[in-house]
């Protein structure tokens, strides 16, 4: 009987430990870097933020490990100083091989209601994660089928135990792919982005944005131009979901950048919103990105096709693309799923000047230098070396 | 504590009695690619071939079909599904079916005379969460997630020149993953082969004869992942629908004593 008690007492001490070490990590608790006005993004439930997912996800988004060849990580195709976007027209795997696409910038990535740029499945950056990772058409890291090799490689890496066991508390084998993907998404939530010159204009200080900027506001908030349309809301974008906000519906648009055979072709694999639905109408929607940092994410659109944001304002001007030559010949203002927003536009010099003004003061200099975001491992070499 | 008693002693008969009435019995179904004509003949090698398989259903002599319960202790199966894995099988042109997946599984004692099954993963599997997934569907080769599910199956060849590679699973699929309502173009394939005997004979995809039929029409550049719509994608989906299954008797043999269905 004795031995009973003593026994059970030992196991509820345990659990008792085990409940308090929980009660700790609970309490180290995560706040959202954000403006008063900005409502926090929403979370996952079974994700929840925590500074030290946080810190983890962080060496995970710069670590070549989760490539095959151990030459890419995000952070290749993700770059912080052009607001993790790349300056490459398409994104390239591992093997040099092109994938069909530009990669989007990750800015305020956390408010998006499904990634990518056209696929309505991926609603959590939980689940976009395994395309980069595991996906082969075409591949981009190129990990498909060796997440045992991928878990072993993280295993091997000291600071993994020590920051995996951090992140995920009382688990008895903490270095997962869920896992890594869990901490990789809370690193990226925190990619935020509200404190660009426009932002500091909202606040009250008059003199943060020029006068020209000013005008290009008033035009991009009018109905002359529709901007805001589809470049709505606190985050420039088509919708954008937070903590409080009820589901949000997807939207993609199609504007016009093609019509290969007059009846709204897209080319092959940039068909968009249409691959998934398989509804005619929706051939050529994509994704509205925001335009927060926009003028350090060039090219533009899907497949990186426009060069810069002068030539994007001067398609919207156009009301589409006409292309003369070439396998892409066509009209693009003559698509028949065209958005009824992108109808051509009268602007003169000082006008386009006004808008490109206004977008460049939603550059966020702040964000494209924080600390918080850049490469840890460089740090915690020269930290060791000092030791 | 008397009505404890009794209810226990019911309780074990009635476990002993279902024991005696269902007389269950394991099965371990062989499967095989054949190879052989291909192998020799083309200027193309399979480099994969790995499908998934459900509701696998054996036809008693009186009619009445019974579901295979697959065994989820092997890694290769769980209760829905199973993964058969024929990159080992592929390494020579002649059969080798001591390094094919068996499908294991549990059916009441009794003589059969067909078996049918679907090519695929059970809706529901196909889109749980991918994060959770377990063996065999944590294999990310076979993760689909860009469709919001699984592919079915992979096939890939390569000559020198070339590489195919004709990859089924659901498309056209709605809502989200984790949640998704519907898929269009769900691509699951019924098969079924009569007279099978499930411990005489051996599950065999005719590989030989599914590409001699589709290599002579020219497969698209990219995979069938976008729509089936190209003429090489329709036709593999339909050989694969019913005429590149066979049953060969063991033990097998080089020469292939099949039957064609």
């Amino acid at each position: 009987m004795r031995f009973i008690t003593i026994l059970l007492a030992f196991m509820s001490s345990l659990f008792v430990g085990g409940i308090a070490a929980y009660h700790v990590w609970q309490h180290q608790s995560f706040t959202w870097d954000l403006p008063k006005e900005i409502p926090p993004p929403p979370v996952p439930e079974d994700n929840p933020m925590h500074p030290a997912k946080v810190n983890l996800g962080r060496f995970l988004f710069y670590d070549t490990r989760l490539s095959q060849n151990q030459q890419i990580s995000c952070a290749t195709c993700h770059i912080q100083k052009l607001a993790f976007s790349e300056p490459r027209t398409l994104s390239q795997g591992l093997h040099g091989n092109l994938t069909p696409r530009n990669a989007m910038s990750l800015t305020n990535v956390a408010y998006n209601p499904n990634f990518t740029w056209a696929n309505p499945l991926l609603t959590q950056l939980e689940h976009q994660m395994l395309i980069p990772l595991f996906g082969e058409e075409p591949p981009e890291m190129g990990m498909a089928g060796q997440e045992k090799e991928l878990v072993e490689r993280l295993q091997q890496v000291p600071i993994y135990q020590s920051y995996f066991s951090k992140a995920f508390p009382n688990e008895d084998n903490p270095i997962s792919i869920n896992n890594m993907i869990k901490a990789i998404s809370s690193f990226q939530r925190t990619l935020l982005s509200f404190n660009s010159p426009y932002d500091q204009y909202l606040q009250g200080e008059h003199q943060a944005i020029s006068d020209s900027a000013k005008r290009g506001m008033k035009l991009f908030f009018s109905e002359k131009t529709e901007c805001f349309h589809c470049h709505g809301g606190f985050n420039f974008s088509d919708s954008s979901v937070h903590a409080n906000s009820r589901t949000v519906p997807s939207e993609f648009h199609n504007n016009g950048l093609y019509n290969l055979d007059g009846k709204g072709s897209y080319p092959k694999d940039n068909r968009g919103l249409y691959t998934f639905t398989l509804n005619a109408s929706d051939m050529g929607k994509f994704r509205a990105p925001t335009l927060r940092n926009i003028r350090v994410t060039a090219p533009y659109m899907h497949d990186g096709s426009i060069a810069t944001l002068e030539d994007v304002l001067e398609h919207y001007v156009d009301g589409g693309r006409t292309i003369l030559e070439g396998p892409n010949k066509g009209f693009g203002s003559a698509n028949p799923y065209k958005s009824e927003f992108v109808v051509g536009l009268i602007l003169t010099d000082e006008q386009k000047s006004d808008l490109l003004a206004f977008l460049d003061s939603l550059t966020d200099e702040d964000f494209l230098t924080n600390e918080q975001f850049t490469n840890p491992w460089p740090l915690l070499q020269e930290e060791s070396a000092s030791h | 504590m008397h009505l404890f008693y009794y209810t226990l002693i019911f309780v074990i008969s009635v476990f002993f009695l279902t024991g005696c009435l269902q007389q269950d019995e394991e099965y371990h179904i062989k499967t095989q690619v054949h190879l052989a004509d291909f192998c020799r003949n083309s200027q193309f090698h399979l480099t994969d071939l790995r499908l998934f398989i459900h509701q696998v259903a054996l036809q008693d002599f009186s009619g009445k079909w019974h579901d295979l319960q697959f065994n989820p202790e092997v890694t290769h199966q769980n209760r829905a599904v199973a993964l058969l894995d024929f990159r080992q099988a592929m390494t020579s042109c002649e059969q080798q079916s001591e390094n094919t997946p068996a499908i294991i599984g549990s059916l009441p004692k009794n003589n059969y005379q067909s078996i049918r099954f679907n090519l695929g993963v059970p809706f529901q599997e196909n889109h749980a969460d991918p994060l959770l997934a377990t063996a065999p569907l944590d294999d990310t080769s076979m993760h689909w997630h860009w469709n919001g599910g699984y592919k079915f199956m992979r096939l890939e060849l390569k000559s020198n020149q070339k590489s195919y590679r004709f990859h089924l699973g659901s498309l056209g699929c709605e809502g989200e993953i984790g949640q998704i309502n519907h898929c269009r173009v769900p691509n699951r394939i019924q098969v079924q082969l009569d007279q099978f005997s499930p411990k005489n004979d051996v599950l065999t995809i005719d590989i030989a004869h599914l590409l001699k039929q589709t290599l002579s029409i020219a497969p698209p550049q990219r995979t069938c992942a976008e729509d089936m719509e190209p003429r090489w994608c329709q036709t593999t989906l339909s050989w694969l629908k019913a005429l590149s299954w066979l049953k060969t008797k063991t033990p097998v043999h080089p020469a292939l004593q099949s039957t064609k269905i």
